[in-house]
């Protein structure tokens, strides 16, 4: 700089703090609002959801109002796909008995989790972490071949049958082990289970121990205890639990195709079939569209519920 | 008193694994007494308190309670209740349903529970707190919540492990006598546990103090500070100057020993049994000691010279060097006079005197 031999009073200011216009305005709003702060830390997470999710939702919105008639996509606003849905009741009786099968996978991964989330946070005292990571074992390997292991476990000439057979109990193998809606409900259970322990055990874990005992000495025996006490408390987790296993299985694709058989198929595979073989994505659309509304009335209605259920004295 | 062995500690010991919290401790509490276990942390206090409770079974030993046995009963039948040193406060219930949460069994009509919580809620003084959720609540009000909760269903006996310990200064001394009067007003036994013997010293009718799973001395808070047993307790509670000594003759409820530098002196015996020569340690308080700038005629006197002096208001604290002696001895005084410069400067020379019977004799070994 030829310029530069003149001496500014005062141009000690470290770097970047005399520097005027639209990098200064940035750190001032920066350093004095937490809500900046908060979403520039979010930001990479927040572009990710805004482009991955909020946008291709946004489409499918809008493209579950189109039509199509073989390849022809018709992209005017009309109701047909959910007047489609209205008039056919196959439809309806699939998306009621995916959230059937759900509800029934959210209450025995619940049940089954529950005590094994119990027994880890309140009897386990060594080598928590080892436990835990032992619940995760299943995980290590894919979906796909844990549903097939039920297949082996529960077919026609699977573990089951032929063990029950070579011991002679039953003269024929039992038919409905799968391709039902049992089978569905059982392998979705003991796949998402690691989902449901996990929240509920860190609930537990955060149960303060002189609570059950002031419990105690005010007489209550273990039973009545857990009921007031640790049940109540550990809510948070059930709920979190409840929520992380029940939405994602209702568009299970995968586990009803394969063992489900005719009477165990879910609204899943009905919005596969629109998207691939029927080739009807506007239909696939909304009906996505009717799944994720039904999801959020269900789940609103629970949480509504389980608030009720945490701040009634029992 | 009632019944006097209500609660009987009966050679009561504790291990957890190689560790032994309590050590044979047997103690007898009275019915309606205000009884408090005092040590320092780790002696036991809390052990010996959950034992009470049922949250651990001893060792070896037996409890009594009301003349009943305690060994197979399980804490929620025991007619015991407790307040924990964190309060323990239930944060998914309001007040109104901590307070009166071990009420469900006696099936209470709405009314009647809300009769009996009100009542509660005017005893601890925080009438109309019902429905405040308990996140909502200071320090001070958790404790008396629950106190109440505590207290609702009347238990024989209420146990309390360092109940005060979290509040800060002020509203602990105020605590200290609000539980006090609570306790005489109720008439529930309290087993009082603390490791602050100007608590202990306030509230209780007898104290037990602890030291490493066994305990020293049982007895009233006067008894307690101008009679202890052993140089632990007389440590323990308040502070004490230790002089060596050496039994000259003891009979007839009187002593006479030889303080080395204090010269003989005469002190009365309670209840202990001292052969001619043997050692011992002569005790007196602080501010059982006299600071004179001239010698008096008479007896119990020593000179001394100012170390140090240390003004604190209401009182002062002064460090007296005397010859042949290692230690300063420790000299506390009223100010009665408005300070000025006067005896207790610094370097100035002063004459100790005591009153005869304010000496200790204690066994040298413990
Ligand atoms: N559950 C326990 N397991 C092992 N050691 C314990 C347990 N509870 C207490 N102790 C030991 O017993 C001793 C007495 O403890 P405690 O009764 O809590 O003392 P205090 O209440 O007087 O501070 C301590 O040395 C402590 O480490
Ligand atoms: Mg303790």
């Amino acid at each position: 700089m030829v310029d530069g031999t003149a001496p500014k009073a005062g141009s000690v200011s470290g770097a970047g703090t005399g520097r005027p216009g639209l990098l200064s305005w940035w750190r001032q709003l920066y350093l004095r609002s937490e809500g900046v702060r908060g979403y520039s830390l979010l930001s990479p997470t927040l572009l990710l959801m805004v482009f991955a999710i909020a946008v291709p939702l946004l489409l499918l919105f809008v493209a579950s109002f189109w039509t199509q008639h073989l390849l022809d996509i018709t992209p005017t606003f009309v109701f047909d796909n959910y007047l489609t849905f209205a008039e056919k009741d196959s439809y309806q009786k699939l998306l009621w008995r995916s959230l059937k099968i759900s509800g029934f996978v959210t209450v025995l991964t619940l049940l089954l989790a529950y005590p094994m989330a119990y027994f880890i946070a309140f009897r386990i005292k060594q080598n928590k972490l080892m436990w835990i990571i032992l619940i995760t074992v299943p995980f290590w390997t894919s979906y796909l071949l844990r549903v097939f292991a039920w297949k082996i476990i529960l077919g026609y000439n699977g573990v089951i049958n032929s063990g029950l057979l070579t011991l002679g109990w039953i003269q024929a193998p039992l038919e409905f082990l799968l391709y039902n809606q049992f089978a569905v409900v059982l392998t979705l259970a003991h796949a998402w289970a690691a989902f449901a322990i996990l929240p509920i055990y860190v609930s537990l874990e955060k149960i303060d121990r002189t609570l059950l005992e002031a419990a105690t000495v005010l007489g209550d025996g273990p039973v009545m205890r857990f009921f007031r006490v640790t049940l109540p408390l550990s809510m948070p987790g059930v709920v979190a639990a409840a929520l992380l296993v029940f939405i994602p299985t209702v568009g299970d694709y995968i586990t009803p195709a394969l063992l489900g058989g005719p009477k165990g198929l879910m609204i899943g595979n009905l919005i596969q079939l629109q998207f691939a073989k029927a080739n009807n994505w506007p239909m696939g659309a909304a009906l996505s569209v009717i799944s994720l509304l039904a999801i959020t009335l269900v789940v609103c209605a629970f949480l509504w519920f389980s608030k009720r259920v945490r701040t009634q004295n029992l | 008193m009632a019944n006097e062995s209500f609660i009987s500690i009966q050679d009561v010991s504790k291990d957890f694994g190689v560790v032994r919290a309590v050590d044979r401790v047997s103690i007898d509490i009275a019915q309606g007494e205000f009884f408090s276990l005092l040590g320092p942390s780790g002696c036991g206090k809390t052990t010996l308190l959950r034992m009470l409770a049922g949250f651990e079974f001893p060792t070896s030993g037996e409890i009594f309670i009301d003349g009943q046995p305690m060994s197979s009963v399980p804490t929620n039948h025991r007619p015991v209740s407790m307040v924990f040193q964190n309060y323990a406060i239930f944060p998914h219930l309001n007040v109104s349903q901590n307070i009166g949460y071990s009420l469900r069994k006696d099936r209470l009509s709405k009314a009647d529970f809300n009769a009996k919580v009100g009542e509660m809620l005017d005893l601890i003084k925080l009438p109309g707190y019902e429905k405040r959720a308990s996140h909502e609540l200071s320090g001070g009000e958790r404790q008396r919540v629950a106190l109440a909760r505590a207290l609702v269903r009347r238990p024989k006996v209420l146990l309390l492990d360092e109940p005060l310990g979290a509040l800060d200064k002020q509203l602990r001394e105020q605590m200290q006598l609000e539980l006090r009067a609570l306790q005489k007003s109720v008439g529930i036994t309290f087993v009082f546990v603390t490791h602050d013997q100007e608590e202990a010293l306030t509230m209780s009718d007898r104290i037990a103090v602890m030291s490493k799973g066994r305990y020293l001395q049982i007895d009233t808070p006067t008894q307690l500070y101008e009679s202890p047993t052993s140089r632990t307790v007389a440590d323990f509670i308040g502070t004490m100057n230790f002089f060596e000594a050496q039994v000259k003759d003891a009979q007839n409820g009187r002593a006479h020993i030889d303080v080395g530098p204090l010269g003989s002196l005469s002190a009365p015996l309670r209840q202990q049994k001292f052969a001619a020569g043997q050692r011992v340690l002569a005790a007196i308080r602080p501010e059982k000691i006299a600071l004179l700038a001239e010698p008096k005629p008479g007896a119990n006197q020593v000179k001394g010279q100012v170390d140090t002096a240390a003004y604190l208001g209401d009182r002062s604290h002064f460090y007296v060097r005397i010859e042949g002696i290692e230690r300063p001895v420790a000299v506390s005084a009223q100010n009665m006079q408005t300070a000025g410069p006067g005896v207790g400067d610094p370097d100035r020379q002063v004459w100790l005197s005591w009153a005869e019977d304010a000496v200790v004799i204690l066994n040298a070994d413990d």
